[in-house]
């Protein structure tokens, strides 16, 4: 069983549904979002094409943010999700500059401006998070009660599909199949769990204007 | 229970070692009630998702929606009734407000509100627009007797699609027009992000129309902007604004003149396209019965239009009827549409010909003419191709006409009210839980068009009563834009009446209407402003008496707001209320008793009998008080035949069901819908008869556009087309950041859209920048003839030339950090005058002039 995700850029409207569901689940001060969604824009007017593209920890097979942890905060489970011991962190960040996916934040704490802390953070009232390094857990704690993480149910396009990368009949892998699923950055063989489905509006082409929106 | 001392304070989260509750309700952060699920720890709400149980959201919700708390504990919110001591009134000037007790506020205003009641009721101005209970509180201000209800003060006319109501209304009952994406093969959406960001039911038409496209259906968008839509569709088709009319045009020449293309079925028995007009575009009668004429073809004699003998109708050719010249009325609009070839809509569009000529044919044949398809055992025209257009394409001085022009379109495609066609989401008791109706003939066999709460064709009446000149508007349904400049000087307009109140619900007139000078000096002339509203806002700064609402996580609702499903669904407290504040309709309900109109035939609980379509034994009595709470439960077992009282659906969540086929298709039954507007003309000439006979051009000086009442739709140009000293087009544009609501206060889109590279900015055609100098980045000054501003460019290469837009929902002064001075507003930029208005359906002139330079520092 290895946990892992499809985004399907055919489907997303960068909406944000997904960041500000995360931010709510997880408790995530102003500044880190642990799902980000980029925008990029092509071609020249009037032959303009623009698609959005959700990021967030790929959750990867050979992860190098563990490979580099001191400490040994950083860890991987046997579903394949990669998660961090915040009682073991020391907040060196050697993760984040290995991370090719920029993918980790380090917490320096805060709330965001009129809004009381609503989310339980590890550690409750002394935050376990903050000085130390976090990222984006695939919900590991929905996933333990049966539930799907939180950016994949809020999606109002359905872009995101999430199940288990090794089971030939899931949903995941089927799409990956029919679809040709890819992943970022494949060439560096970290060998992520969330693979994208492209889109019509992709255009490769020169002049590319793209920014995290 | 919260309170305001048990609030969570900052830094100490909320842990719980109890398992959370989840509490159904449904969404108000926009007006499409998508179902939620909040958890609430100890008491405190903490977290909102979708609720997998609204099957047109299937548990799914948007950014804004997922932020709904920040609504909930809003440092804006108003906690106790607050009254002005600052006798002073202007933007950022303090009003200084002392707390009040319920009881005086309510007393005071409510004197006063007597006290102008028993003057002259149309002294009150009541805005009124709380999101999906808007129809019920509008009944408010019918029972208390005002003609001036509605987005007066405000303006359904700039930022939302009046003439989509009217013009859909008439045509084929729509209030709202929405695709049939079961079937749909082919859709153009025309300056809307219906699905995409905006527009109604978002959540669930953002799935539907993924799932469309991912089953082959081809989008075309036409915008000035590289709308979300736009980026992502098939096809932009990049239209200079306000000449989407010219569009529909040179669409329906191709359609009669070369390809030929058009359902003859459909007219000859389903619309009036064979009704026989004289040369002065009159019907011609039968004399004994008054009713419109055709000519039958095959037996080359004239009968009245619902003769069951009728063989064929014809559509083309001219012919004789006492001695009158004649020609069906489809035959009228070919002869009129030879002048609109593509090639004239490609200079007035700038989109060119040939992408004209290709998306019309591609539309032409998705629509598969001919084509019949059975679904749940009827068998329906299918005609899978929709055109859907909103407030980019209405908002204009021509947006009425263009609307005519848009549905004649659909007509010459047989593609309404069909499958894969064009829906009618219409004002029928389906939205308070009532069953879906068909519509009913009316006169000269046209449908007749209703709505609840709503009046078509306003009856002349000089003085005039409405303050946004609906008596010589009689087609728009309301130029409430119009309202501040003419309570500036109302005999100018030949009232005989000066306004005094003005009660706002749920609206923020001076972020949303125009020409904020005209705005400020209208409201400070008032001698009385009340707000029924949870939040401060900039309007504040010229109110009175703030009467604080509670905030939608504190309050009750029954509605369904749906396109195609029958039921309803309910909105309840997720937590006591945390302050001192009321629901809005108990608010209205207390200054109804005071003004002694609460009781009663015709009185606010009989108003709401007939809105709600409340009957025996389930209806309100006219000699009780009663909470909202209580009405909503008579409301759902009203409905329900007693199946189901309020607390059913706060268990439930709702009771929704799919409408049949029946339901959804050919509504229209036996009713013909119009190609050629005959009620539009005749509404016309009655204006300009009364016009002409209470000398209102000669006495008042005031010229009103009489051309707009045409039964065809004819090319018109939106104002300052020309104008090279303002020689951009700007245009605002929603998202689905902000639409529809207020984010003053919430940090967690404020961030999102501090971040995004346009939200904040204008947005600027990058060799239209080049030209004149500019570099992303640089700040400019933005002017039209009625304000200026600043603002940061962004380039594109996703903009007209023409065009600069700039997002809605920012520019924020109100007094808080998290938005105030992010972006720029830009309603402020549009002139208010009824040189700017159209006529059909009531719109504002929402592409304005401007010039732009950069700032020098």
């Amino acid at each position: 069983m290895r946990q892992g995700m499809v985004i399907d850029l055919e489907r997303c409207i960068g909406c944000h549904a997904c960041e500000v569901a995360c931010e709510f689940e997880n408790g995530t001060p102003p500044g880190i979002a642990w799902t980000r969604v980029f925008m990029r824009e092509d071609g020249g007017f009037p032959d303009t094409r623009r698609f959005f593209m959700p990021t967030l920890c790929m959750h990867c097979k050979h992860p190098a943010c563990v490979e580099v942890c001191p400490t040994g905060a950083s860890y991987q489970r046997e579903d394949g999700v990669v998660l961090v011991d915040h009682d073991k962190c020391i907040g060196c960040k050697a993760c984040m500059i290995a991370c090719p996916y920029d993918a980790r934040y380090f917490d320096e704490g805060g709330d965001y401006p009129g809004m009381p802390a609503l989310t339980e953070r590890p550690g409750g009232e002394s935050n376990k998070l903050i000085g130390t390094v976090e990222k984006c857990t695939f919900c590991v704690h929905r996933l333990e009660k049966g539930e799907e993480p939180v950016c994949v149910i809020v999606c109002p396009t359905v872009a995101r599909v999430f199940g288990d990368l090794d089971n030939p009949e899931s949903a995941v892998s089927r799409l990956i199949k029919e679809r040709h699923g890819f992943q970022i950055h494949e060439e560096l063989g970290r060998e992520p769990s969330v693979y994208y489905l492209s889109a019509k509006s992709i255009m490769l082409e020169s002049s590319p204007q793209k920014d995290r929106v | 229970m919260a309170s305001d001392n048990s609030l969570p304070s900052k830094g100490k989260s909320v842990a719980s070692s109890q398992k959370p509750t989840w509490i159904k309700s449904h969404c108000q952060m926009c007006f499409n009630a998508c179902g939620i699920l909040v958890e609430v720890k100890d008491g405190i709400p903490t977290k909102i998702l979708g609720d997998p149980d609204d099957p047109n959201t299937k548990g799914r919700l948007c950014a804004r929606g997922l932020s709904g708390l920040t609504k909930l504990y809003d440092p804006l919110r108003v906690r106790a009734p607050l009254i002005r001591t600052n006798p002073q009134k202007g933007i950022g000037i303090d009003p200084k407000w002392r707390e009040a007790s319920w009881e005086e506020a309510l007393d005071f205003v409510g004197e006063k509100l007597k006290k102008v009641r028993e003057e002259n009721p149309n002294k009150l101005i009541y805005l009124s627009w709380p999101g999906e209970k808007y129809i019920q509180a509008q009944a408010w201000g019918h029972a208390f007797g005002t003609k001036n209800v509605g987005f007066f003060f405000s303006g359904a006319s700039n930022r939302c699609a009046n003439p989509n109501h009217m013009v859909g209304m008439l045509t084929h009952g729509a209030l709202v027009e929405f695709p049939d994406l079961d079937y749909c093969n082919y859709l153009i959406l025309m300056g809307t992000e219906m699905g995409f960001g905006a527009h109604q039911s978002f959540v669930q038409l953002a799935r539907e129309i993924a799932d469309a496209r991912a089953r082959g259906m081809k989008l075309v968008v036409v915008d000035p902007r590289l709308s979300v839509g736009a980026g992502k569709a098939d096809e932009w088709l990049p239209i200079r604004p306000g000449t989407d009319l010219a569009l529909f045009l040179s669409m329906i020449y191709l359609l009669i003149h070369e390809y030929k293309v058009y359902d003859s079925r459909f007219l000859k028995g389903s619309t009036n396209a064979p009704y026989l007009l004289d040369s002065s575009g009159h019907y011609i009668r039968d004399p004994k019965t008054g009713k419109p004429i055709v000519w039958d073809l095959k037996e080359r004699a004239k009968k009245p239009f619902d003769d069951p003998s009728i063989k064929d109708p014809a559509l083309e050719g001219e012919y004789k009827v006492r001695d009158i010249q004649c020609a069906p009325a489809f035959q009228f609009l070919k002869e009129h549409v030879k002048q609109y070839t593509p090639e004239w809509a490609a200079r007035v569009t700038s989109i060119p010909e040939e992408q004209i000529r290709r998306v019309t044919k591609e539309l032409a044949e998705s629509a598969q003419i001919g084509a019949f398809i059975t679904i749940e055992g009827h068998e329906y025209p299918l005609r899978p191709a929709a055109i859907i257009s909103y407030k980019g394409l209405q908002a204009h001085t021509n947006g009425g006409i263009a609307m005519l022009a848009q549905e004649i379109v659909l007509i010459l495609l047989g593609a309404l009210d069909v499958p894969g066609g064009v829906l009618s989401k219409s004002m029928d008791p389906r939205r308070f839980g009532g069953q879906p109706e068909s519509l009913a003939t009316g006169k000269d066999g046209l449908i007749q068009p209703q709505a609840t709460g709503w009046q078509f064709f306003t009856p002349f009446k000089f003085p005039p009563q409405r303050l946004d000149l609906g008596e010589y508007c009689p087609l728009a349904f309301d130029l409430g834009h119009l309202v501040p400049l003419v309570t500036l000087d109302p005999k100018k307009y030949g009232f005989d009446y000066e306004p005094e109140a003005l009660v706002i619900y749920h609206s923020n007139p001076l972020n949303n209407c125009g020409d904020l000078g005209i705005m400020t000096e209208a409201l400070k002339k008032l001698e009385l402003v009340v707000d029924i509203t949870p939040y401060l806002d900039e309007t504040c700064d010229f109110v009175d008496v703030v009467l604080p609402e509670s905030s939608y996580l504190e309050r009750y609702n029954l509605i369904n707001f749906t396109y195609d499903k029958v039921g309803l669904q309910v909105a309840q407290p997720i937590t006591t209320t945390i302050y001192k504040t009321k629901e809005g309709i108990d608010i209205l309900t207390e200054l109804a008793e005071r003004a002694n109109f609460l009781y009663g035939k015709s009185g606010w609980n009989d108003a709401l009998n007939r809105t709600l379509a409340l009957s025996k034994p389930f209806m309100l009595d006219l000699r009780q008080k009663y909470t909202w709470e209580e009405i909503l439960d008579i409301q759902a077992k009203c409905h329900s035949n007693g199946q189901r009282s309020l607390s059913w659906y706060k268990q439930y969540g709702n009771d929704f069901r799919p409408m049949m086929a029946e339901e959804k298709y050919l509504i229209y039954k036996d009713a013909k819908l119009p190609i050629y507007f005959s009620m539009v003309k005749e509404a016309g000439e009655k204006l300009e008869e009364n016009l002409n006979k209470y000398k209102i051009r000669e006495n008042l000086g005031l010229e009103f556009n009489l051309r707009q009442y045409t039964a065809v739709p004819y090319w018109e140009p939106i104002p300052d087309s020309e104008d090279s000293e303002y020689d951009l087009y700007l245009i605002g544009y929603q998202s689905s950041l902000t639409t529809y609501a207020d984010m003053a206060s919430n940090s967690f889109i404020m961030e999102i859209a501090e971040r995004d590279p346009y939200q904040l900015a204008v947005t600027v055609n990058k060799q239209t920048a080049q030209r004149r100098g500019i570099k992303d980045g640089d700040m400019v000054w933005v002017e039209s003839r009625v304000a200026k501003a600043e603002a940061r460019v962004k380039l594109s290469q996703g903009i007209h030339p023409e065009v600069i837009a700039i997002s809605g929902g920012y520019g924020r002064w109100i007094n808080y950090p998290v938005a105030k001075d992010k972006g720029v507003v830009y309603t402020k930029f549009f002139p208010i005058d009824l040189g700017y208005s159209g006529m059909i359906g009531g719109s504002m002139e929402a592409a304005v002039r401007v010039r732009v330079h950069r700032k020098i520092q």
